[in-house]
């Protein structure tokens, strides 16, 4: 097959200037005071990131792609994690959050940007739709992440009840930005 | 920027020979005849992953649903090049822009859809309600979440991606709902339990 080649739709803009959820274990309060705190004001960062606003500028010579888009509360956005460097889309196990006390994982059982393809996948709340920006709350995207694929966000395919996940991931989940952290 | 070219990790093989949903002259065309493997939500499909990549896929078997994410290869030039098109190629509705659609046919033809992980044998998964065509190149494969890992400010919904043009799939129609009042109504039966659960 002949080489397949994405443009980029448009780009991401916002506040955000680099990935600010922390690798590895949480430094031990006791012991290094200082980093505990530090750590914890970068999952605090994290956090914030996560709900802030951001402008997805869509490129105006795709005229009309988003005519009817304003009729959608919450939509599915595909961006290119471009911050990735290239050799480490070859990197095809991890240890989620880089934390050697969870299992090396083969990259497609985690949600690592690091991946053969750094295709990221994000649920945003539609705010508001000017002319060729959408305002958009709900993606941590770096600010000048490209934009591959806007598609209008379902609802709910398999209930909570059916999904099986490891054990892990929930210790994971606990530990990051992403879960019900007790700030 | 570096160019964004994908790596193929695997392919689909699955009975699903052919796209039902194509872009013509502008616009899309839903030509379901001579296409008797219509998709069905109980389609069971393989994807086979490039032993290159081997160790990639340590661990998924603890998932019950996946994300997977492939490339629909049968979308030529002048598909990617459509920015409105009729939603399912009917007329009837009204035309709209394609990132407001689940056409297949859309600038970057990268298509996403939750599926049920049956079983893994080696390189090999089988799952459930994939609805690539045969041949279909694989890009990624993502765990499936319960929406409750969310934030709990604004869980966002990880509902199935809207994947384009399988209308006689009673699960994509199910997808193709939005939260509010939109001409999608008349793509789904289950809108009133959609309209209920807005409340």
């Amino acid at each position: 097959m002949s080489e397949i080649l994405l443009k980029p739709v448009g780009f991401v803009q916002n506040a955000i200037k680099e990935g600010s959820q922390p690798a590895g274990k949480p430094p031990d309060p006791e012991a290094s005071p200082e980093q505990h705190a530090l750590w914890h004001e970068r999952i605090r960062q994290a956090k914030k990131a996560r709900n802030s606003v951001s402008e997805l500028v869509i490129d105006d010579k795709l005229d009309g792609i988003l005519d009817g888009i304003e009729e959608f509360s919450h939509l599915l956005v595909l961006y290119w994690a471009d911050r990735i460097p290239e050799e480490r889309r070859s990197i095809l196990k991890v240890h989620p959050m880089g934390r050697d006390d969870f299992p090396l994982l083969g990259i497609f059982a985690t949600r690592s940007p690091v991946r053969p393809n750094p295709i990221l996948a994000t649920t945003v709340r539609l705010l508001e739709r000017k002319g060729n920006v959408l305002k958009v709350q709900g993606i941590e995207a770096i600010n000048g992440s490209p934009i591959l694929d806007i598609k209008p966000q379902t609802g709910d395919q398999y209930d909570n009840d059916e999904l099986k996940v490891p054990d892990w991931i929930r210790e994971v989940h606990e530990a990051s930005a992403e879960g019900v952290f007790d700030e | 920027m570096n160019d964004m070219i994908l790596k193929v990790v695997g392919v689909v093989r699955s009975d699903i020979k052919k796209p039902s949903l194509v872009a013509h002259s502008g616009d899309l065309n839903w030509e379901s005849k001579d296409n008797p493997n219509s998709h069905s939500a109980e389609n069971i499909s393989e994807i086979v992953i490039d032993p290159d990549y081997a160790g990639i896929l340590d661990g998924i078997e603890d998932f019950s649903h996946l994300l997977v994410i492939y490339w629909a290869h049968k979308v030529d030039d002048l598909g990617r090049k459509l920015t409105r098109a009729h939603p399912m190629g009917r007329k009837d509705l009204p035309l709209v822009g394609i990132f407001a659609t689940c056409s297949p046919a859309r600038p970057n033809p990268v298509l996403a859809i939750a599926v049920r992980l049956v079983e893994r044998d080696g390189y090999t998964l089988r799952v459930e309600g994939l609805d690539a065509i045969d041949g279909s190149p694989v890009i990624d494969i993502k765990p499936y979440l319960p929406s409750y890992f969310f934030s709990p400010l604004d869980p966002p919904i990880m509902g199935e991606v809207c994947i384009g043009g399988h209308p006689q799939n009673p699960r994509q129609e199910e997808s193709c709902t939005s939260f509010r009042t939109t001409w999608y109504t008349v793509l789904s039966p289950l809108r009133g339990r959609e309209l209920e659960r807005e409340g």
